[in-house]
């Protein structure tokens, strides 16, 4: 069997931020703009696998990123290595064979990274450099439109709770869970409105503003205090 | 007719993102660049509301889940409660400067 599989854009899981792929990408991710990762290895979980591979493909002029490794991982799985420059855009596609019909996909996995992010949303609008879909990404945010509802509620990921509110604009900025916990456990304060506290991370070059009394994280902003 | 609806519709927006930011602003951000659309969301369905002339309490209503539940701020009501009179206003403002 010769299987070519798009890992499908799930727009529930994207929006509930599983997308903080620090050290795993998101499940269903497929088509992301690089931030600042020099090089990754990603696994797919495929089961019956002969030969399999993730490949990685350019999209429009911003072609950065190439494939310098491939291997098949047997029964568990197809493993990729790969570079690419920061600012490229590139979509990640599995293909290969298998002996039966029994794929199963699990999820894409990052096994061994240096990955700082991915932005970005799925779909041919990313190509073109629009900052469309689920994602906005710096210099380019996601702006809601007038009649659009508020998209996010407030939700707890892993043990931070985020607002709605913030997370509507992590969306709209470009902006990662695992960005905004390391900016908040690492980065250093600024003063902000009474009741609020702002945290900022030189090296995302991010602020962050808590709700004081219950650590809530409100919203998450580019740029230097 | 068309063209004046929408014309209608710009100035309210314009109107009210500017309100928003300038004189409501929860979380006190109206000072820094890289967020002046940070209340962006908001305009459409405050816009709807103006629109209805929807009473203020009403208003105020919106405007409080906003800054309590949406945003998770503890909120200063008495804050809130002046900057839903001073939206629910609006209206008359735009129209006097349009007359």
């Amino acid at each position: 069997m010769v299987f070519s599989l798009l890992l499908s854009y799930q727009p529930k899981v994207v929006s509930t931020y599983s997308y903080g792929y620090e050290n795993r990408l998101a499940e269903g991710l497929t088509t992301g703009q690089v931030l600042a990762f020099r090089s990754f290895a990603v696994v797919a979980g495929v089961t019956n696998i002969v030969d399999a591979g993730v490949n990685i493909a350019t999209l429009g002029s911003l072609a950065a990123a190439k494939v310098v490794g491939k291997e098949a991982l047997g029964k568990i799985g197809a493993g990729i290595i790969g570079s690419a420059a920061e600012g490229a855009i590139v979509r990640l596609t599995l293909e290969g064979t298998a002996p039966s019909a029994a794929v199963s996909v699990l999820r894409p996995v990052v096994a061994d990274v240096t990955v700082v992010g991915v932005r970005g949303g799925a779909g041919a609008a990313e190509a073109a450099g629009n900052a469309t879909g689920v994602l906005g990404r710096s210099g380019e945010p996601l702006v809601n439109a007038a009649i659009q509802p508020l998209r996010n509620q407030a939700t707890t990921i892993s043990g931070r709770q985020f607002t709605g509110h913030a997370l509507d604009q992590m969306q709209n900025r470009g902006f990662m869970p695992s960005v905004v916990e390391n900016t908040i456990s690492q980065g250093t304060s600024f003063p902000t409105r009474a009741g609020t506290t702002g945290f900022y991370d030189a090296v995302n070059n991010v602020r962050v503003i808590t709700d004081s009394a219950s650590g809530r994280v409100v919203t998450v902003i580019p740029g230097a205090p | 007719m068309t063209t004046s609806y929408q014309d209608r519709a710009r100035i309210y927006h314009e109107a009210i993102r500017r309100v928003l930011l300038k004189e409501w602003d929860p979380i006190g951000v109206s000072e820094i660049k890289e967020a002046q659309d940070e209340y962006d969301s908001y305009v459409g369905a405050i816009y709807k509301m103006l629109i209805a002339r929807k009473p203020k309490t009403e208003i105020f209503d919106y405007l409080w889940w906003l800054e309590t539940e949406h945003m998770g701020l503890t909120g200063n009501k008495q804050a809130t409660e002046h900057f839903s009179e001073r939206l629910a206003k609006l209206p008359d403002e735009i129209s006097d400067a349009s007359t």
